[in-house]
């Protein structure tokens, strides 16, 4: 038998990994090489030397850190997660879902409008059916104005023309291109349909200006309609934690301070308190949770954790002290 | 009585934070252990046990159970101790040797300036021979680092580290073969 195999099955032996059968031949080699008697012997020692002097016990002290280090890092990526999820859902849910439902009927309705416009050149005909262009939540609105709001269409613009086949025989055209058609509406500012059509312009407008009126314009719901739709909630909290411009997160927050607390808005605050790097935002986030505490809504203890973080070292002293005297005021409870 | 893994995992699965921490509560000793003995530098250590753990968080819902957890988590440690680069390098860091848990146990041999020990000279000798171990360990490369901690500090078995790793038994037969060959010529005069 070659010493190298003798050797390996002496590594393995050394820690506990030989099988019996390898085994029973080791032994019976060792019995006549004194050369192998002497490496596993030092092997043994080697291993005894190893298993004394293990390179560093973890203490508790340092567990403990990392397990507070670990808390805080899942904390904050719960807080950031639902804006991206929020994205995704309202995403999926309004643009995905419903077009998925409706894309069928419209598809075909586009199909013949447009044929019938070419073919039978008769402009009329094709602005009655434009509106089935439009967003499902403005098309919804029409469908169902009550009468205390009006939804109106104007002409719908065609643009970006792409012909992809044309010239054939028999006469038949296909084609893409981009439909436009401006809406007027005139409503309420309680109306939910209302509110929808403003929240979508709130996440979707790339004016700043423009989202600013629009958070204006919700934030003028008048206190017999108090809690928004959900959809409208969460463009508001898409707002707080993600909007570039600070004048749209403050109103979007003020307007959410005028809703029913809930999880999801406190999380908002929360968010808001950890990662805007505007420290006006952050005195009005810790206000927002002071106000939640002193008016006897529960704080969990992920909250908790996050402002006594921000008692020790937010940068701004206002916030280090309303986050102290928040925590005092939970702590006398 | 305490649920297992499995329990804890489909809790968690379906958002359950405090049965995430059970779990991470489970284990987190060991992958701390681990990446310590690594690094031996407090600090990477610390960030390689978040950077497992928010990994495992992030992954634990797409985690179907074919393996066992720890299988898993070990996994994911090996990956993260071999691809870590330690973001402190050039700061004077805290080495692991230099601390010890005012709240627990005796204080690190090297902090004690009068000892009432009857054996001051072992305890220096094993002190020194702890840190050519150290240093012997710090030859190896990175895989066969791995290799010789998760056998001979862990006491994993040798298909476990191959599961861990994602190679087979006989690439971590060689890397072990071949840390303890550059371990001994290292240390070979140290302790005979």
């Amino acid at each position: 038998m070659k010493h190298a195999q003798i050797k390996e099955w002496l590594h393995l032996s050394v820690v506990d990994e030989l099988n019996d059968d390898a085994r029973r031949l080791l032994d019976a080699h060792l019995g006549g090489c004194t050369e192998c008697q002497d490496e596993l012997k030092e092997l043994l020692k080697f291993q005894s030397v190893i298993a004394k002097n293990a390179p560093v016990e973890v203490t508790n002290r340092m567990l403990l850190e990392a397990r507070r280090q670990l808390h805080l890092s899942l904390l904050e990526y719960r807080l950031r997660k639902p804006f991206w999820e929020r994205v995704a859902h309202w995403v999926q849910d309004v643009v995905v879902r419903e077009y998925k439902v409706a894309s069928g009927g419209i598809a075909m309705a586009a199909l013949g409008v447009f044929v019938g416009y070419l073919i039978f050149f008769q402009p009329q005909k094709s602005e009655d059916k434009a509106h089935r262009f439009e967003s499902p939540v403005v098309e919804q609105a029409m469908q169902s104005s009550s009468g205390s709001e009006s939804f109106t269409q104007g002409n719908t613009r065609t643009s970006d023309l792409h012909l992809i086949d044309a010239g054939a025989k028999d006469g038949t055209v296909e084609f893409t291109f981009e439909a436009v058609t401006p809406m007027h509406v005139r409503g309420n500012i309680n109306d939910e349909k209302v509110q929808k059509v403003l929240a979508r312009a709130l996440v979707n407008e790339d004016n700043a200006g423009v989202r600013l009126q629009t958070v204006n314009a919700i934030a003028s719901q008048g206190s017999e309609h108090k809690n928004f739709d959900p959809e409208v909630k969460a463009a508001l909290i898409s707002a707080l934690e993600g909007d570039d411009n600070p004048g749209v997160r403050q109103q979007a927050l003020r307007v959410l301070m005028h809703q029913t607390l809930d999880s999801e808005i406190k999380q908002a605050l929360v968010y808001t308190l950890l990662h805007d790097k505007n420290s006006g935002m952050r005195i009005a986030a810790i206000n927002g949770l002071a106000t939640a505490s002193m008016e006897g809504h529960h704080l969990d203890q992920d909250i908790l954790t996050v402002i006594k973080q921000k008692m020790d070292s937010d940068k701004n002293n206002y916030v280090r002290r309303q986050a102290r005297t928040v925590i005092e005021e939970v702590a006398q409870r | 009585m305490a649920p297992d893994d499995t329990e804890l995992i489909l809790k968690a699965q379906q958002g359950d934070f405090s049965s995430f921490e059970q779990l991470v509560f489970r284990y987190d000793k060991e992958v701390l252990t681990i990446a310590a003995r690594f690094v031996r530098n407090s600090d990477d250590a610390k960030d390689i046990y978040q950077e497992v753990f928010l990994r495992v968080y992030q992954g634990l819902r797409r985690f179907k159970m074919q393996s066992e957890f720890a299988t898993w988590l070990y996994r994911i440690t090996t990956n993260v101790c071999l691809t870590h680069r330690s973001r402190r390098k050039k700061q004077a860091h805290v080495s692991l040797d230099d601390e010890h848990d005012e709240n627990e146990g005796e204080p690190h041999p090297s902090h004690v300036a009068v000892s009432e020990d009857p054996l001051p000279d072992q305890h220096a000798m094993d002190e020194e021979i702890s840190t050519y171990v150290r240093e012997a360990l710090e030859v190896l490369s990175p895989q066969q680092k791995m290799v010789f901690t998760l056998k001979h500090y862990q006491g994993l078995k040798l298909r476990e580290i191959a599961a861990a790793m994602q190679c087979t038994e006989g690439t971590v037969k060689k890397h072990l073969f071949t840390a303890t060959q550059r371990m001994r010529e290292r240390l070979r005069g140290v302790f005979d």
